[in-house]
């Protein structure tokens, strides 16, 4: 994943009228996506210095928080291992999951 | 100095993976095949189940397996011993197969007139869930060996199947697992899951099983065959 983020990152570097570095790329990951920023973050310190334009860039990750719609009741709730998933108003499970699966690079900052 | 400056943008981090995945899924569609990635943690007997199974369905069906495992081909040459026609995948410190080692294996294996293509994955139950291969179907086996609590604690890999075949149940007696409880648990995140109960050992659950996996291959064979 580290590999894609900075490929993804390196490929929009070249896009742009910059002849800049890249200081800091952004990603959102939902917490429904087997992925631990940590490990990402080392993985990532680790190679950036072999993409062009990206040697000394940060990763900025935002984790998204889970939502879904109970398909019991209807209600907006965070499904959370605590609960094991379920709504906690009701105890149903999860009908829609709303947000909490996303995996992007959504920009990056240039210098 | 240069001030600094925001491209947005959106483009999932997945996204060669998922395109590539889209290609083997048009190619497994061309070839008129049901690909079916088997996923579970390791020793959960994704082998001992597939072994069960080619040997059930081989006489009547076109079986192709691929076997990912990091090292090694032994898993291999069990199925080859009872018929199955094997392409070994060795990921190497990759834990998990990804659509660029199911595309290379395509294009370098004919699987003209291959029915059914079963994909066992590495055994890992986090990475294989978000890495799709370009299957038609995705299944988990969990052992009741493992503790009916495991879906809570990998819910993403238990959300994103169309199957979960709780394997091992000769050992019912002895362990502290409860199907009910495990489906329970299952179907709070995926309430549409099909699951299958079976022991490799003593046949038990097998014919549904092999059953609901004929039913997906395009040539379907009488059950009273199985």
């Amino acid at each position: 994943m580290a590999q894609s983020i900075l490929n993804i990152a390196s490929k929009k570097l070249a896009s742009t009228a910059h002849t800049d570095t890249v200081t800091a790329i952004h990603v959102i990951i939902g917490q429904f996506r087997n992925v631990d920023i940590d490990s990402l973050k080392f993985a990532f310190d680790n190679i950036r210095s072999m993409y062009a334009g990206c040697s000394s860039c940060q990763l900025e990750a935002e984790v998204v928080t889970a939502r879904a719609t109970c398909r019991g009741c209807s209600r907006t709730y965070n499904p959370d291992m605590a609960t094991s998933f379920r709504c906690p108003m009701c105890g149903n499970g999860v009908g829609q999951l709303i947000s909490g699966e996303e995996l992007d690079v959504i920009g990056i900052t240039l210098r | 100095m240069h001030d600094s400056s925001d491209e947005h943008m959106l483009e999932r981090i997945l996204a060669g993976n998922d395109d590539l995945a889209a290609h083997n899924r048009e190619h497994f569609d061309e070839l008129k095949l049901t690909a079916v990635n088997i996923m579970s943690a390791p020793g959960a007997g994704k082998t001992l189940l597939l072994e069960a199974t080619v040997a059930a369905l081989a006489p009547k069906h076109n079986i192709f397996v691929v076997e990912g495992d990091m090292v090694g081909n032994l898993d291999a040459e069990r199925l080859r011993r009872v018929g199955a026609s094997v392409f070994q995948i060795c990921t190497g410190r990759s834990c998990h197969l990804d659509a660029q080692m199911v595309a290379r294996f395509l294009h370098t294996e004919p699987l003209q007139g291959v029915e059914l293509l079963l994909i066992e994955n590495v055994g890992n139950l986090v990475c294989p869930a978000d890495f799709k291969l370009g299957e038609h179907k995705r299944v988990v086996l969990l052992s009741v060996t493992e503790g009916d609590d495991k879906p809570i604690k990998y819910p993403v890999i238990f959300r994103s199947c169309d199957a979960v075949v709780f394997t091992k149940c000769d050992l019912l007696p002895y362990v502290d697992f409860s199907i009910d409880k495990a489906t329970e648990n299952i179907r709070v995140l995926n309430p549409g899951v099909e699951t299958f109960v079976v022991s490799s050992i003593d046949k038990t659950g097998l014919t549904d099983w092999n059953a609901w996996l004929s039913q997906k291959a395009p040539a379907k064979v009488a059950l009273s065959e199985i």
